[in-house]
């Protein structure tokens, strides 16, 4: 074998699986091609080049190339990308690429944002900024592109949710009563999971989740929630507990056990264990509680509980947007931690996990900052009685 | 019967006429072979001119731009960011640039207003603070793929047919008139004939290749170029160099990006927009980072920073090396 002479030298591929569906009959299927890439060929280049020299009949939109535009949104191996700054060489040898979800597929990679530009009435288009040294104002465009990744990437519009843009456009107009109305609907701020998926998605760096919820927090304020919801705020406020149970019941679950779990408030332990609410006073739960209980027991491990002392870590509360109760239940548990001695926290509850890790509650620390560490391996492993609610 | 008019390509060139031609009562078919402002109008740094670029060497345009500026205020209002562009000038070559470019605005009836550092600091506090003088121009920034599609909207509320994904095939000539088009639907493959009594080519930078299809000769020397879209709005207004037209010599805040514009080259084919061996793929930042680009390749010269030294605003002109 003699070595590759410059002229010989073969140019390297990717491989694309490109989605094609006939609009006449409805059938799809996927397209294979195996595309030229360079140092920086991004996938809107590669589509573009199957276009020229391979197939004219796929179809795709674009317009600026620059991340500016928003029209050439796509699925990259199931995740939401703009094509155009789309870099090939991160997306492995074989690539999927799949028109948005949640919009109705017109041909190919080509989807119908109607739906989408439908939600958007109550949007105002442009928006005013100001230079930090003047009062001089400047009226300028939104930085949202309406590219529609945000819907794509969102579990719940299937179900009649507004979606991410439309609702964070609707934000900035949320003093207008026909607005306020519309957000606190059924296709309102209420569906909103808070997964994060629209965040992670928006080629601009915007938060639409952040818009949700500030909006969930002035519905909250006004009093503007339904009963449900406003019943088991009722019941965080009075037990600390989305139940309405006693708070003195909170250990009741110990109770079939042969064995008695220590109160870190009065003797040092190891590991506290932060049970959390489903833990604590779901029947079913309760079960795997005493399990994971009788484990950590028999394996010498020395872990304890805070019994009346916890309280829901809040998760769903700040979700909710009552951001005054959420400082409350954070305070309540900070100085239960305060009393109690451990070297590390874990819960097997991952909406608690979430709350004790991830966030900080305004005029206060994280409680995770107050402790040695969180122990997240915990409610992960296989022996984990996490049971999904 | 009306008249019938087909328009070859769905640029903004081609929007504007179908809108225009409807609103006369025309029939109006207008093809693209692919989407609407897919092609030049799409890619360009997103600016409503005002004329002063042209005020000094081009009189006449400087004139149409800034009608034609009033003109879209009035009928797409909505569209453009209230900002205003300032032409800066940082060198003393610069100031000489500057009287020539009040008197051109003067006479091209665009309202230029000279600004003292000072008062351009004020407005813009990214700018070098190095400035010698600016002047205001009613410029703006566009959403360029917005704007257009008004008129595509417009045009087909008041009865045109616009038909993406529309490849014209050949043109139909009869007796040294052309009378139509071949067209295949790209998506079906199927094959038709528009007939037509007026054809217009808007093809932009591929209307040598739709002339050539009646035998008529339109030279074109498609000139793609390099624009750096960078995360983050450097300024609110359309920061000009004051200076003769050249690369790299203009900021446009685009949303939440800066886009800074522009280079140019010569190619054969249109659809060929692989850069040139000067720049680099280095220098385009890609992706929704939040990190300003790794750094300008070496082949190319710098020139003076536009703006104080935020490590983004290093682009002066992009020129062989």
């Amino acid at each position: 074998m003699t070595a590759l002479t410059r002229e010989e030298k073969t140019v390297e591929t990717r491989h694309l699986r490109v989605y094609r569906v006939n609009s006449g009959d409805g059938d799809s299927h996927f397209d294979e091609f195996d595309v030229p890439n360079e140092a920086g060929t991004t996938l809107l280049e590669a589509l573009r080049w199957i276009q020229l020299n391979h197939d004219r009949s796929l179809s795709l939109r674009h317009s600026c190339l620059h991340a500016s535009c928003g029209t050439c949104g796509v699925r990259v191996n199931g995740r939401e990308e703009l094509a155009c700054v789309c870099d090939l060489a991160e997306h492995g040898d074989d690539i999927r690429v799949e028109p948005l979800a949640n919009l109705p597929t017109l041909t190919d990679l080509v989807v119908d944002m109607r739906p989408f530009y439908d939600r958007l009435p109550k949007r105002p288009l442009i928006r005013v900024s100001e230079t930090p040294r003047t009062d001089h104002r400047f009226v300028r465009l939104e930085d949202c592109l309406e590219c529609a990744l945000c819907v794509s990437a969102c579990p719940v519009v299937a179900n009649g949710f507004a979606g991410p843009a439309a609702l964070a456009a609707a934000a900035r107009s949320s003093e207008r009563d026909d607005v306020l109305a519309w957000i606190n609907g059924p296709e309102g701020v209420w569906q909103c999971t808070t997964c994060m998926a629209c965040v992670d998605r928006c080629p601009a760096g915007l938060d639409p989740m952040g818009s949700i919820v500030d909006m969930r927090r002035a519905l909250v304020e006004r009093g503007d929630v339904e009963p449900g919801v406003q019943q088991a705020l009722q019941n965080f406020a009075t037990q600390g507990n989305s139940y309405g149970k006693s708070a003195q019941r909170r250990a009741r679950w110990t109770k079939g056990l042969d064995f008695t779990i220590p109160d870190a408030r009065e003797e040092p332990v190891e590991y506290l264990w932060f049970v959390g609410d489903f833990a604590s006073f779901d029947e079913r739960v309760q079960r795997e509680s005493r399990r994971l209980a009788t484990i950590l027991h028999d394996a010498g491990v020395s872990f304890g509980l805070l019994f009346d002392g916890e309280r829901s870590a809040g998760n769903d509360v700040r979700q909710v947007g009552e951001q005054g109760l959420f400082e409350t239940l954070v305070e309540h548990n900070l100085a239960a931690f305060a009393e109690a001695r451990f070297e590390a926290i874990f819960t097997t509850d991952p909406h608690s996990l979430n709350t004790l890790r991830n966030v900080r509650s305004t005029g206060s620390t994280s409680p995770c900052t107050t402790t040695p560490s969180c122990s997240p391996t915990w409610s992960n492993t296989a022996s984990s009685p996490w049971v999904p609610r | 019967v009306d008249a019938h008019i087909l328009i070859v390509g769905g640029g903004g060139t081609g929007g504007a006429l179908a809108h225009d031609l409807a609103l006369r009562g025309l029939r109006v078919t207008l093809v693209d072979r692919g989407e609407v402002t897919s092609g030049t109008t799409g890619r360009h740094h997103g600016m409503l001119h005002s004329g002063g670029r042209y005020a000094v060497n081009d009189r006449e345009s400087a004139v149409e731009c800034m009608e034609e500026n009033l003109i879209l205020r009035r009928i797409c209002p909505g569209s453009f960011e209230s900002n205003d562009g300032l032409f800066v000038a940082v060198e003393d070559e610069d100031m000489e640039y500057l009287e020539p470019l009040l008197e051109g605005c003067e006479v091209a009836g665009i309202p230029a207003h000279r600004l003292t550092p000072g008062e351009a600091l004020a407005l813009e506090p990214n700018l070098n603070p190095e400035l010698k003088a600016a002047v205001r121009v009613p410029d703006a920034s566009m959403d360029a793929m917005r704007l257009p599609l008004r008129f595509f909207a417009t045009a087909r509320r008041n009865g045109a047919t616009i038909r993406p994904y529309t490849e014209v095939r050949a043109l139909l000539v009869h007796d040294h008139l052309v009378t139509g088009a071949v067209v295949v639907d790209r998506v079906t493959g199927s094959e038709t004939q528009i007939h037509a009594d007026v054809v217009v080519n808007a093809a932009g930078p591929w209307s040598e290749h739709v002339a050539a299809m009646a035998g008529v000769d339109v030279p074109i020397r498609p000139s793609p170029g390099v624009l750096l879209a960078l995360r983050g709005r450097l300024c609110n207004m359309v920061i000009n160099r004051m200076h003769k037209s050249g690369d790299g010599d203009i900021v446009v805040p685009q949303r939440s990006l800066s886009v800074v514009g522009t280079s140019s080259w010569v190619v054969e084919d249109p659809d060929d927009s692989a850069f040139p061996p000067i720049t680099s793929r280095g220098c385009t930042p890609r992706g929704p980072s939040s990190s300003p680009p790794s750094g300008m390749p070496s082949s190319v010269p710098l020139g003076r920073p536009l703006a104080r030294s935020s490590g983004l605003f290093v682009v002066e002109r992009l020129e062989a090396a």
